[in-house]
């Protein structure tokens, strides 16, 4: 046994103790995040130089469905 | 739809059905956590990065990367950061062995779980490292993105990718679930997904099957030979002319 497998051991230990609940929340917050900030984006970054303003040709609402449906999956699975 | 097709082939039918037979339900975190955030963070922050500085390929990328490095290096004195580095590789696909199972229908697993998916690997090693190589490094997945006719159609591919890819598992991860309740006693997962073919499809159906599966498996053979021993320019053109 070198000291890392001691170090490995020690970390292993302690998210031994991490509750599935709080790892769920860690696993939910990943998509919560990401929803966050591609809601956030500038439009300009999200659309086509020549759309025409319509909801289908913002990349914001495409990205948040695959993000919802993410949340969804890891809520109650 | 190319993106996701290139990141799904025959083997992943036949090694994640196999995976979610012997495994469980937890195999699907690859198509989920291992994808679609990644895909999400490429569309926005590195697929504009790569039109804007105008690469071909990944290898062209950590050219120009070093090109941009050296001329930083010649106008300033201070050492110039590597981050923008993109490392290839592709997330581990799972493979069956015979290891206790707990929990079939469980996406996150304890870190003492039986399985080779613990949560801390799924989470900070697939979620957050493999998973962003792959989708912003893999040159088979870039690729298809970089031969998009605009930026914007570029972005739309991942985004939408990362909402189709959000139902795969329902199809290579689930029939492996099926075989589990129909076939409890296989010695292999592997053989889950042939066993289900075998007993539900009728004859005519399952040598199309056949026929797909070894177009798929074929489709991959190219692929790793275009993108993985780096030949010669022409002769990486006229390979990939052959690609289905």
């Amino acid at each position: 046994m070198t000291p890392l497998h001691h170090i490995g051991n020690l970390v292993r230990e302690l998210l031994l103790q991490v509750p599935l609940p709080v790892v769920r929340a860690l696993f939910l917050a990943v998509p919560i995040v990401l929803l966050i900030w591609v809601l956030r984006l500038p439009r300009e970054v999200t659309t086509s130089p020549e759309s025409s303003g319509r909801a289908g040709q913002n990349l914001k609402y495409g990205a948040a469905l695959a993000l919802l449906i993410q949340i969804a999956i890891y809520s109650f699975m | 739809m190319s993106l996701v097709a290139t990141d799904i082939g025959g083997t992943d039918i036949i090694g994640v059905g196999g995976a979610a037979y012997t495994y469980g339900m937890a195999v699907g975190n690859f198509e989920w956590i291992g994808c679609v955030p990644a895909m999400i963070v490429g569309a926005f922050v590195f697929i504009p990065f790569f039109w804007r500085i105008d690469v071909g390929g990944i290898g062209n990328l950590r050219r120009e990367l070093q090109r941009i490095e050296q001329s930083a290096a010649r106008h300033s004195a201070e050492p110039v950061s590597r981050d923008g580095a993109l490392p290839g590789g592709a997330p581990a696909k799972p493979t069956g062995n015979n290891a206790e199972v707990v929990q079939y229908t469980e996406l996150i697993l304890p870190v003492d779980t039986a399985t080779p998916f613990p949560w801390t690997g799924i989470l900070f090693g697939l979620g957050l490292i493999l998973s962003l190589a792959y989708w912003i490094g893999n040159q088979a997945i870039v690729q298809r993105s970089l031969g998009a006719k605009s930026e914007f159609e570029a972005k739309a591919a991942y985004v939408w990718g990362a909402v189709l890819k959000n139902l795969i598992p329902l199809i290579i991860t689930v029939p492996g679930l099926i075989a589990l309740v129909k076939f409890p006693d296989l010695a292999d997962g592997d053989r889950a997904f042939p066993s289900l073919i075998s007993v539900l499809l009728p004859v005519g159906l399952r040598g199309i099957f056949l026929a797909a599966f070894l177009a798929a498996l074929m489709s991959i053979v190219v692929v790793s030979c275009v993108t993985r021993r780096e030949p010669e320019e022409k002769l990486r053109y006229v390979v990939g002319g052959f690609q289905p």
